[in-house]
C-alpha cells in the first residue's frame, strides 16, 4: 500500500468520525440541558463520543502498520514521546492533587494532551528527517 | 551504513520517487536510505538487491565490521 492511499484511507475514517463524535457531544450537551435523564442513561449516552475517539485511536494506528517500515519508525517514535509525555504530566499531576491538594485536571484531557505533544514531536522528528508534511 | 543504492539508481536514470514506486516504499525512504540515514529491514536489503539483479552486499558496506 502506497503512504498518499494509507494517508487516504486514514482520513476517511478521521473526518467522519471527528465529526460524529462533534455531533455526539452537542446532542448530549442539548438533551441533557432540555431534559431530565436518570443517572444510568446519562452514563450510556456520556460512552457515545468516547466510541467515536476509539474509532480515530484505531484508525490512526492502522495508518501507522500501513506505511513504510522508515516513516512507520518516525511514527512510532513521535508517539512514544507523546505517551511518555502524557504519562509524566499525569503522574506527576496526580501526585500534586493527591499530596498537595492542586486542582483537579479532568482525565478526559489526557487524549487530547496525548495528540498535541505528538504532532509537536512527529514535526521535529519528520523535519530532522527531512520528511515534510503530507502524511500526518 | 554506506551503500551504492544512489548509483544504482542514476545508472537506471530513475528518480527516488520511481524506485520507491518499485519498492513499495516512500521517496522519503529512498532518500534516508541513500544519505545514510537510515538502513533497511533484511526484507527490504533483499527487495532492493533482487531489484538490482546483485546481492545485498554489492550495494549495503558493513562499515561496524572494518
Amino acid at each position: 500500500m502506497t503512504q498518499k492511499h494509507a494517508h487516504r484511507r486514514y482520513m476517511k475514517l478521521f473526518v467522519p468520525a471527528m465529526a460524529m463524535y462533534m455531533l455526539s457531544i452537542l446532542g448530549i450537551s442539548f438533551a441533557k440541558k432540555n431534559a431530565t435523564m436518570p443517572e444510568p442513561l446519562l452514563y450510556g449516552l456520556a460512552v457515545i463520543p468516547a466510541v467515536f475517539i476509539l474509532i480515530w485511536i484505531w484508525g490512526h494506528m492502522r495508518y501507522i502498520t500501513e506505511l513504510d517500515e522508515y516513516l512507520r519508525g518516525l511514527q512510532v517514535r513521535a508517539v512514544l514521546i507523546g505517551m511518555a509525555a502524557i504519562m509524566a504530566v499525569s503522574t506527576i499531576w496526580g501526585l500534586l492533587e493527591e499530596l498537595a491538594a492542586a486542582p483537579a485536571i479532568p482525565i478526559f484531557f489526557i487524549v487530547p494532551g496525548f495528540y498535541f505533544i505528538y504532532g509537536l514531536a512527529y514535526l521535529v522528528i519528520g523535519k530532522r528527517a527531512g520528511v515534510k508534511g503530507g502524511y500526518l | 551504513m554506506k551503500n551504492r543504492l544512489k548509483v544504482l539508481r542514476a545508472e537506471r536514470d530513475w528518480s527516488q520517487a520511481a524506485l520507491g514506486g518499485k519498492l513499495d516504499v516512500s521517496r522519503q525512504t529512498i532518500n534516508a536510505i541513500e544519505t545514510g540515514r537510515y538502513d533497511p529491514s533484511l526484507p527490504l536489503a533483499f527487495k532492493i538487491a533482487r531489484l538490482f539483479a546483485c546481492t545485498i552486499e554489492d550495494i549495503f558496506e558493513d562499515t561496524e565490521g572494518k
